[in-house]
C-alpha cells in the first residue's frame, strides 16, 4: 500500500502525541494505589470510553470486518446482547458494590469471598492469558507497521514497546485510561470514515442491500438473529451462551475491563462509566461489521465466497482501506494503531496489577511497602513488554492460531468464573470450598464438551450450569462464612459504614 | 387467537427469537423501574437535592435498553 506523506505524518504524530499525552496525564504517581487504581480519581466518561477500546482492538476491527463479510449483522450480537445487556446489569448490581469492597482485582474479591486457592487459580489464569496475548498484539502492530510504513518487523515491535512502555510504566492506570479515551475517539472517527466512503462507493444503503442480496447464501446477512437450527449462530445459543454467560463473565470478571471502574471517583461514577460504555456499544458494532457487508458488495469477485472452506481472513478491511482518499487514510491508520496500543497498555497494566496484588504481596512479600509494590509493578510492566516483544518473533508465522489457542484457553474458565461471581455476590449460603469445586466441575464440563465438538456457545452455557449445580451441592455439605465475614462481599450485606466513609473521604480530600 | 399466534410464529421463524431478545431487555427495563432506590443513588454525597432527569444513570440505562429492543425488533 502506498502512503502519502500527509498520512505518514499523521501516523507518526499520533504515535508521538499519544505517548507524550499519556506521560503528561500520568505524572505524580507515588505508590501502587496511584499506579494500579489511578488514586480512584478517574471521571466516568474517560473510564467508559476506555472500557470500549480495551475490548475492541485492531485485531477485532479486521476480524469483525471479515465476520461481517461471512455472516453479516449476526456478529453485532457480541456487542449487543453480549455487552449492552450484561453491562447495564453490572452497572447497577455489581460495580458500585465491588467499588465499595475496595478491591484492586477480581481474584482479590474471589479470595476474600471464597479462599486463597480460588484467588491464586484465577490470578494465574488471567495473568497467563494476558501475558500470552501480548505477543499476538505485538505481531498485529508489527505487521501493520511493516506493510504501511515499510519499517522492519524488529523496529516496529521495538517502537511500539517503547512508546507503550513509557506511558504505562510512568503513568499507570491513569495514563492508560486517558490515552484510551483519545484512542476511542480516533477509532470511532476512523470506523465512521470507512463506512462513509465505502457506502458512497457502493451507492448508498439501498444499493448495498440489493448488491449483497444478489450474492448466493447471503439471504440472512441483514438479520441480527439466525434461526434456531443455524449451524454457526442459532439464536438460543447466542442468548444463553453469549448473553447470559460469556458476556457477563467478560464484563464483570475481566480484570482489564473492571480495573478501570475500580479507579473511578465514586460508586456512582463507576455505575455511570458502565452505562456510558453501553451507550457507545449500541452503535459501535454496526460501524465495525458494516465494512464487511460493504466489502461483500464491492470485492466479492476478488475475495470469493465467505462460506468457502478455504477462507483466509484479513483481506476485507485492507481492500476497503484502499478506497480512502489522502489524509483520511492517515486517520484510519491512526485508528488501527489506537486499537493496538489500547489493547497492549490495558493488558500489560492489568497483568502487572494481578501479579503484584494477588501473588507478590499476599504470598511472596507480605510486608512489602507501597514504594516497593510500585517498583515491582513498574518492573513487571517492562518485563511483560520485553517478554511479549521477544515471543512475537517466535509466534509471528502462526499468530492467528496462537491467538485462537489463548481465546480457547480463556473460554474454559468463563462459565465457572461467572458462576463464582454471581453466586458469591448474591448468596450468603455459598461456602468457601464450593468455589473451588465449581471451578473444577465447570472447567471439566467445558473441556469435555469442546473436545466433543460442541458449539462454543453451548459449552459456555453448560459449563456455567455445571459450576452452579456443583457449587450449590457442595454448599449443602460444607460450612459457610459468617455474616460478619461476608460484610461488603455479598450485595445484600453492605460494608461497614466506616469503610465507605473512609473511601469517600479519601476521594473528597483528593 | 392461539392458532393465529402459532401460524405467525411458523411463518416467521425468527419471531420467537426476536421476542426472546426483546423480552430480556424488557425485563431489564422493568427491573430498573422497580428496583430499590438505593441501587440508583447518583449522588454519593448525602445531598437531598434531586438531580435533573437527564443526569440520572437509571434514565440513561432505560433509554439504552429501549434502543436495543427497537434494534432487535427491526433487525431481528
Amino acid at each position: 500500500m502506498e502512503l502519502n506523506s500527509i498520512d505518514i505524518a499523521f501516523v507518526i504524530l499520533y504515535l508521538l502525541g499519544i505517548a507524550a499525552f499519556g506521560m503528561w496525564m500520568g505524572r505524580g504517581v507515588r505508590n501502587s494505589f496511584d499506579l494500579f487504581l489511578a488514586s480512584k480519581s478517574l471521571p466516568w466518561w474517560a473510564v467508559g470510553a476506555s472500557m470500549v477500546v480495551s475490548d475492541i482492538g485492531a485485531k477485532d476491527m479486521v476480524g469483525l470486518a471479515d465476520d461481517g463479510y461471512r455472516y453479516g449483522l449476526v456478529m453485532t450480537n457480541f456487542d449487543l446482547i453480549g455487552c449492552v445487556f450484561p453491562v447495564l446489569v453490572a452497572a447497577f448490581l455489581f460495580m458500585p458494590f465491588l467499588w465499595l469492597a475496595g478491591v484492586y482485582t477480581i481474584p482479590e474479591y474471589l479470595g476474600r469471598r471464597y479462599n486463597q486457592t480460588v484467588r491464586v487459580c484465577f490470578a494465574v489464569i488471567w495473568a497467563f492469558f494476558m501475558v500470552g496475548t501480548l505477543s499476538v498484539i505485538f505481531v498485529s502492530a508489527g505487521t501493520m507497521f511493516v506493510s504501511l510504513l515499510g519499517w522492519q518487523f524488529l523496529t516496529s515491535v521495538l517502537v511500539t514497546a517503547i512508546l507503550v512502555g513509557l506511558y504505562t510504566t510512568i503513568g499507570g492506570l491513569k495514563a492508560v485510561v486517558y490515552t484510551d479515551l483519545v484512542s476511542c475517539i480516533v477509532l470511532f472517527v476512523g470506523a465512521i470514515l470507512i463506512c462513509w466512503f465505502g457506502l458512497q462507493e457502493v451507492g448508498g444503503w439501498d444499493a448495498l442491500r440489493t448488491k449483497v442480496s444478489a450474492i448466493e447464501n447471503t439471504q440472512r446477512h441483514f438479520q441480527i438473529l439466525r434461526p434456531a437450527n443455524d449451524p454457526n449462530y442459532p439464536w438460543p445459543a447466542v442468548l444463553l451462551g453469549l448473553g447470559f454467560v460469556l458476556g457477563p463473565a467478560y464484563w464483570i470478571g475481566n480484570q482489564a475491563i473492571v480495573q478501570r471502574s475500580f479507579g473511578s471517583r465514586s460508586p456512582a461514577e463507576a455505575r455511570a462509566s458502565y452505562v456510558f460504555c453501553a451507550a457507545i456499544k449500541t452503535v459501535f458494532p454496526f460501524l465495525l461489521v458494516l465494512p464487511g457487508l460493504i466489502g461483500l458488495a464491492l470485492f466479492h469477485d476478488q475475495i470469493g465466497p465467505g462460506d468457502a472452506e478455504s477462507w483466509t481472513g484479513g483481506r476485507v478491511l485492507p481492500a476497503l482501506v484502499q478506497l480512502l482518499p489522502t489524509g483520511v487514510l492517515g486517520i484510519v491508520l491512526g485508528a488501527f494503531l489506537a486499537g493496538v496500543m489500547s489493547n497492549l497498555d490495558s493488558y500489560v497494566n492489568s497483568a502487572a496489577t494481578l501479579c503484584v496484588t494477588d501473588i507478590y504481596r499476599p504470598f511472596l512479600r507480605t510486608r512489602a511497602s507501597e514504594k516497593e509494590c510500585l517498583w515491582v509493578g513498574r518492573s513487571l510492566v517492562v518485563i511483560f513488554l520485553v517478554f511479549g516483544a521477544y515471543f512475537s518473533f517466535i509466534v509471528r508465522d502462526s499468530y492467528g492460531s496462537v491467538f485462537e489457542a489463548f481465546q480457547q484457553f480463556l473460554s474454559f474458565f468463563q462459565g465457572p468464573l461467572l458462576a463464582l461471581l454471581l453466586l458469591g455476590m448474591l448468596s450468603t449460603r455459598i461456602t468457601p470450598w464450593s468455589g473451588f469445586v465449581g471451578l473444577v466441575f465447570g472447567v471439566a464440563t467445558s473441556v469435555i464438551m469442546t473436545s466433543g465438538g460442541y458449539l462454543f456457545l453451548w459449552c459456555a452455557w453448560w459449563s456455567f450450569i455445571a459450576a452452579v449445580a456443583s457449587m450449590i451441592l457442595t454448599s449443602m455439605v460444607t460450612k459457610p462464612k459468617s455474616k460478619d465475614q461476608l460484610k461488603g462481599l455479598v450485595c445484600w450485606l453492605p460494608p461497614a459504614d466506616t469503610l465507605i466513609e473512609q473511601l469517600l473521604i479519601e476521594e473528597h480530600v483528593k | 387467537m392461539l392458532n393465529s399466534i402459532f401460524l405467525l410464529a411458523i411463518q416467521n421463524e425468527n419471531l420467537i427469537g426476536r421476542f426472546a431478545f426483546m423480552g430480556v431487555f424488557a425485563i431489564l427495563i422493568v427491573w430498573l423501574i422497580l428496583a430499590p432506590a438505593s441501587l440508583f443513588r447518583d449522588n454519593d454525597s448525602a445531598s437531598p437535592k434531586p438531580i435533573p432527569f437527564w443526569k440520572s444513570t437509571k434514565n440513561w440505562a432505560i433509554a439504552v435498553a429501549s434502543f436495543e429492543m427497537l434494534t432487535y425488533w427491526f433487525l431481528g
